[in-house]
């Protein structure tokens, strides 16, 4: 008893909690349904009655009644129908809605550890499996235990005793539902993180199809994914399994209650304590009785896998977004300044890994910086930093002299623009990939500015539709140092106090970029400029370079400087020039 | 004179054949079987206990006989646990069945998206190639697994009873029949534009996986741009297409149950009207109108559900469409099969160079040629540069080498041969590029720098560490926090472009293939790493062409020959010194 109880309550309390919102649609789905049954049993009952009227004309009025009931149903039915499915539809079209909103105010370091797939099959799956639980389960769940308790009532009050004796399988099917619902809650967990793997395994190979067509990895492939596909298939069996012997196992339950009234209630006739009217409505209430359960035993299913989902889908709308504290919102002119700062990252292995150690260095406004060093050296973590996307494990970014925490990130982000060393684009017109927010008065002269700093005006000409091209998925349809530039004009074009360049250039011939800097520097003058980059010949009249080297500074100062101070600087600077020298 | 179109179509209601679908669950043919035999035991003892339990009333209780009451107990506690053998022997089978088919489905979906080309993907949106091996393949499933034993014991049930009325009233149960056919009819019609509905549905429902998959991806420009309305307008216009496409879909699953209930209640009345008619010319009893008006409702009852199982069989089979038009799509890259006259595979004039395009133009589908006329020839054991201005056609002409696409026009030659001669093993083992973005998988570094490597597939930690030590890698495995063992993981997210390059730059030399193609392979390593990088490639055996893309004048110091791709036409770019003003003048041009 307590098992079904514990497990129905947590169940239908959340459900509840959902539907609460549309209280009128449910209690009309419910009204609704309950007038179509109500109408349909009468339909056999004014059948027996035109036979015992014994008028026996094909045209009795009796049968046109029929037929206006007949009709009636029809209608509420159809009434009915369509409510119960706007409902189920507007309650995944609201979950959705609620978990877009979340999402989109989150923050990005958020996304980025709950991971895109796992968000995904979140909006996807798991509001499919509640839609199934309010389309199909809920309802007829309600009016399953709407008749259990009416039925029951009628056993107790036609005979106490052999009520008692009936009522008696309750704790039976508590403890089947019990048992096998708290395995199979499991399962449609696994079953839910299962299609997690799988569409990060498809997202893998569709993303890296290029690199598997040339290796030729097909086979590799393909066995990888029959383990996640392996997997699916193991825990749908498990789940099979569980739900194989419920139904039976109901029915047997309630095959025994059918037995208790025919052995107890026939000897209670037979000894005369029972008439045999009462042993035959016995028999009517018990079907009564059991059909519930038999509803409840095929809804089960989609009921469990719905809470399991909705659990799911509560985490990410109940998780708390850090409000952004700080509050200043005005234009800043763009000083940068880092004390003491450490970042350390947790690996997908659990272990702590240090990728910045204690920084310090300032930036002031308006000059041109650049960040060098090696691969992996942590320098894009600076960028991240400055922005406020990700906050450092200890010291403080300092911008304007007001430490980051003062700054309400969202508003800070519009001075700053951020070129990052991969292109992201989104499948929609260059125009929008370029500027999508900017609500300037001014946008498109900002917009042509960014666009003639970024050196693609004449690209943008030659497109057949201009700026109103479609950029493909993925930018498939454009080269690599395109997409950079599209990436800059994108930063140029929210005319940004601070411009971040994560290597930027990689991708851009050498007259390109220093093209490109020129333009940079007269229609943007009072830009702070910092640039991570490889090549040291753009930066040498730069008022500042960062030399940073596995997480740490080694050198700070201007070009000439440098070479003298910087062994690193001086290493990286010769392996450029002897190349350099050879040519000239 | 493009590349052909791989574009899942939208909107059409694609004719998919059900034959194609029986390939799934031909192996489970005998439990099939095995499972029409258990429905039927369990149809028959479902039927033979209420006769039990009413001959119980009848012939005991009523009189009063507690021995033949007992025996009764007793023959319905055996009926009852047949039931339950019964009942989960056919649930078992019935999901197994079910698990087994939605796995060979989907199997085999994955694997022809493998075997697709990569223009395949160029067209087509990962989220929505997704949901179709996820959501759609789900539906079918559902189909199968909870659908099939009801249609089955449905029908049985329906059979069962028609047999009955036919024995006690011919005319009655062709009268009681007489819906069934309007019944089909508004089946008939409705269905196609159910199907429609359900497709334009789980459309949707593609599109929204599209979009959101876009979008969290991205999340990191949406955060840095504050495009967070751009998402929320995207992502709520995707979710309000669902939901209308979803509404009358849902609608449309459900419509035939109260259409069928109709039926049911139309069919006792003319049941009841043409009775009372045949009562009155003395042709039957009240009895027999009395037992058909419990048939009638007996047959409607099975019927309805099987309404409610037309629902289930519209929305399979509009994923199954789905799921179908990308088991149509046929790779037209072609391959060996496609290469009848080995004489002209072979190209006697340049049976010694590496490689060589001829008269090989090429567009990509609906667009533009990208490449003109090209007539390039790669000697053996050379290096070559390929330089010129971003989108001028490079890394075009890389994927053409590598054979991702076929040429428009012309003929690419591998070692004298044409390249669709190769298999795609063959030509693997031949050719490694290093693409423009570095690709990496879940795993660790060392994974991926053996992957793909038949070679290498077993070899040890220690092992591979040897290898990288000898071809002079052994700095760049130690700047990885845990060497080999460093994990990786989805899409390589959390290592920089930089690290990213250098586990692709392994893996490309560790396969030592005969042409390998770099195209900016290090542009977003130091120019110290790069130093080191260089060395390795030096390193490898005489007979290896090298062709490298790249921006960085040093890395081309080196090339033997240095051809200009610029504005669809790769010309010989001359002399080192002849290239650098090559590259000015067309940036001041364009």
């Amino acid at each position: 008893m307590l098992g079904i109880q514990k497990y129905a309550t947590i169940e239908i309390m959340t459900f509840g909690k959902l539907v609460k919102t549309y209280k009128g649609w449910t209690i009309s789905v419910i009204v609704l349904g309950f007038a179509a049954n109500v109408l349909a049993l009468y339909v056999p009952k004014l059948a027996a009655k035109a036979i015992d009227a014994g008028v026996f004309s094909a045209w009795s009025p009796t049968l046109m009644i029929l037929l206006g009931i007949a009709i009636a149903t029809l209608i509420v039915a159809v009434v009915q129908m369509y409510v119960s499915t706007y409902l189920s539809e507007k309650v995944a079209l609201d979950l959705r809605a609620q978990l877009i909103d979340k999402i989109s105010r989150q923050s990005f370091q958020y996304v980025d550890e709950s991971t895109p797939g796992n968000l995904q099959t979140v909006l996807t799956s798991d509001v499919e499996a509640v839609k199934m639980v309010i389309s199909q389960g809920f309802v007829t769940l309600f009016g399953a235990l709407l008749t259990l308790v009416g039925s029951a009532i009628f056993l107790l009050s036609t005979n106490l005793r052999l009520g008692l004796y009936v009522l008696c399988v309750i704790p039976l099917l508590a403890l089947s539902f019990g048992l096998i619902f708290g395995t199979v809650s499991r399962l449609f967990k696994e079953a839910q993180e299962n299609i997690q793997s799988i569409n990060a395994h498809i997202n893998e190979t569709i993303v890296g199809s290029a690199l598997i067509r040339v290796l030729h990895s097909t086979a590799d492939e393909v066995r990888k994914f029959m383990t996640v596909n392996a997997r699916s298939r193991d825990i749908g069996l498990g789940i099979v399994k569980s739900f194989a012997g419920l139904i039976p196992l109901i029915t047997l339950i309630a095959n025994g209650a059918t037995l208790i009234i025919i052995w107890f209630g026939g000897k209670q006739v037979i000894a005369g304590t029972m008439t045999i009217g009462d042993f035959s409505a016995f028999l009517s209430y018990s079907a009564m009785f059991i059909w519930p359960l038999f509803v409840l035993s095929f809804v089960g299913p989609a009921i469990s896998r719905g809470a399991v989902s909705l659990k799911r889908i509560s985490e990410v709308i109940d998780v708390e977004i850090k409000e952004e504290s700080g509050t200043y919102d005005g234009a800043i002119r763009g000083d940068i300044e880092f004390k003491n700062v450490s970042l350390v990252y947790k690996t997908a292995a659990g272990e702590e890994k240090t990728v910045l150690k204690d920084i310090s260095f300032k930036i002031n406004a308006k000059t041109k910086n650049a960040i060098v060093g090696p691969t992996a050296a942590g320098k894009s973590q600076l960028f991240y930093l400055m922005s406020g996307l990700v906050q450092p494990t200890s010291g403080e970014v300092w911008i304007d002299g007001r430490i980051m925490a003062e700054y309400k990130i969202s508003s800070l982000l519009k001075h700053i623009g951020l070129v990052f060393q991969d292109s992201i684009l989104f499948n929609t017109s260059i125009r929008e990939n370029i500027a999508f927010s900017n609500e300037s008065i001014n946008a498109d002269e900002a917009l042509q500015k960014a666009l003639q700093t970024a050196e693609l005006t004449s690209l943008i000409k030659e497109m057949p539709q201009g700026l109103n091209t479609f950029v493909s998925e993925r930018g498939t349809s454009l080269s690599g140092g395109q997409k950079q530039r599209l990436m800059l004009a994108r930063a140029l074009a929210i005319q940004p106090q601070i411009l971040l360049l994560d290597d930027f250039t990689a991708r851009v011939d050498q007259s390109t970029e220093s093209l490109i800097l020129g333009n940079v520097t007269t229609n943007y003058p009072d830009v702070t400029l910092v640039s991570i980059t490889q090549k040291i010949e753009p930066i040498r009249e730069y008022d500042q370079i960062i030399v940073l080297m596995e997480g740490e500074v080694v050198g700070i100062g201007r070009h000439d400087e440098l070479l003298k101070d910087s062994f690193e600087y001086k290493q990286i600077f010769e392996s450029q020039m002897s190349t350099e020298t050879l040519n000239k | 004179m493009t590349t052909p179109t791989y574009q899942l179509q939208k909107g059409k209601t694609a004719n998919a054949s059900y034959k194609d679908f029986l390939v799934f669950i031909k192996e489970d043919t005998s439990k099939l079987w095995l499972t029409l035999v258990i429905i039927l035991i369990s149809s028959a003892t479902n039927m033979v206990s209420p006769y039990l339990v009413s001959k119980a009333v009848d012939s005991y209780i009523s009189v009063g006989n507690l021995q033949g009451l007992l025996n009764i107990v007793y023959i319905l506690c055996g009926a009852y646990f047949i039931t339950l053998i019964v009942g989960y022997m056919q649930g078992i089978l019935v999901g197994r069945i079910s698990q087994a088919s939605l796995y060979r489905l989907r199997e085999a979906l994955f694997t022809k998206l493998q075997h697709l080309p990569i223009a395949f993907f160029n067209q087509n949106k990962s989220g929505d190639l997704m949901s179709r091996i996820n959501n759609d393949t789900d539906k079918i499933n559902q189909f199968l697994s909870q659908s099939i034993s009801q249609f089955i014991g449905t029908v049985f049930t329906l059979l069962g009873i028609v047999g009955f009325s036919l024995y006690m009233s011919v005319k009655l149960t062709l009268v009681m029949m007489s819906v069934t056919i309007l019944l089909y009819i508004i089946t008939k019609i409705l269905s196609p534009w159910i199907r429609r509905e359900n497709k334009k549905n789980l459309e949707a429902v593609g599109s929204f996986s599209a979009s959101l998959q876009e979008n969290l991806t991205n999340f990191r420009v949406v955060a840095a741009y504050s495009k967070r309305d751009y998402l929320q307008n995207h992502l709520n216009n995707a979710n309000k297409d669902t939901f209308k496409t979803a509404l009358t879909s849902g609608v449309g699953n459900r419509i035939f149950e109260p259409i069928y209930d109709f039926g049911g209640a139309i069919a006792l009345i003319i049941v009841l009207s043409y009775g009372f008619h045949l009562i009155g010319t003395g042709e039957i009893s009240i009895g027999i109108l009395i037992a058909f008006v419990a048939y009638t409702q007996r047959f409607y009852d099975p019927l309805r559900f099987l309404a409610t199982i037309f629902g289930t069989i519209q929305l399979a089979t509009a994923a199954w469409g789905r799921v179908h038009e990308v088991f149509q799509l046929k790779n037209n890259l072609k391959t060996p099969d496609d290469m009848p006259h080995k004489d002209a595979d072979i190209n006697h004039a340049g049976k010694d160079l590496r490689m060589e395009l001829r008269d090989v133009t090429f567009a990509y589908e609906g667009g533009e040629p990208v490449i003109e006329n090209a007539n390039l020839a790669f000697e053996k054991g050379k290096t070559y540069a390929l330089v010129g201005p971003t989108g001028g056609g490079k890394s075009t002409l890389a994927s053409l080498m590598a054979h991702l696409y076929d040429p428009t026009i012309g003929s690419v030659y591998l070692n004298g041969r044409n390249i669709c001669s190769y298999t795609h093993a063959e030509r693997a083992a031949e050719i490694s590029v290093i693409l423009q973005d570095p690709i990496l998988f879940n795993g660790t570094v060392g994974e991926n720098i053996t992957y793909g490597n038949i070679d290498l597939l077993n070899t040890s930690i220690e092992d591979l560490n040897h290898i990288l030590e000898t071809k002079g890698f052994k700095d760049i495995i130690e700047r990885f926090e845990s060497g080999l063992t460093t994990a990786v993981s989805q899409n390589g997210a959390g290592l920089s472009i930089g690290q990213k390059q250098l586990i692709s730059f392994m893996r490309a030399i560790l396969r030592e293939p005969k042409l390998l193609i770099l195209d900016e392979a290090t542009a977003n390593i130091d120019t110290v790493t790069e130093a080191l990088l260089n060395k390795t490639l030096e390193a490898l055996p005489a007979e290896t062409t090298k062709i490298i893309i790249a921006h960085r004048l040093n890395t081309i110091k080196e090339a033997d020959e240095i051809m200009f791709v610029n504005g669809h036409h790769v010309t010989p770019a001359g002399g080192y010194e002849n290239a650098i003003k090559l590259i000015a003048d067309a940036k001041r041009s364009s």
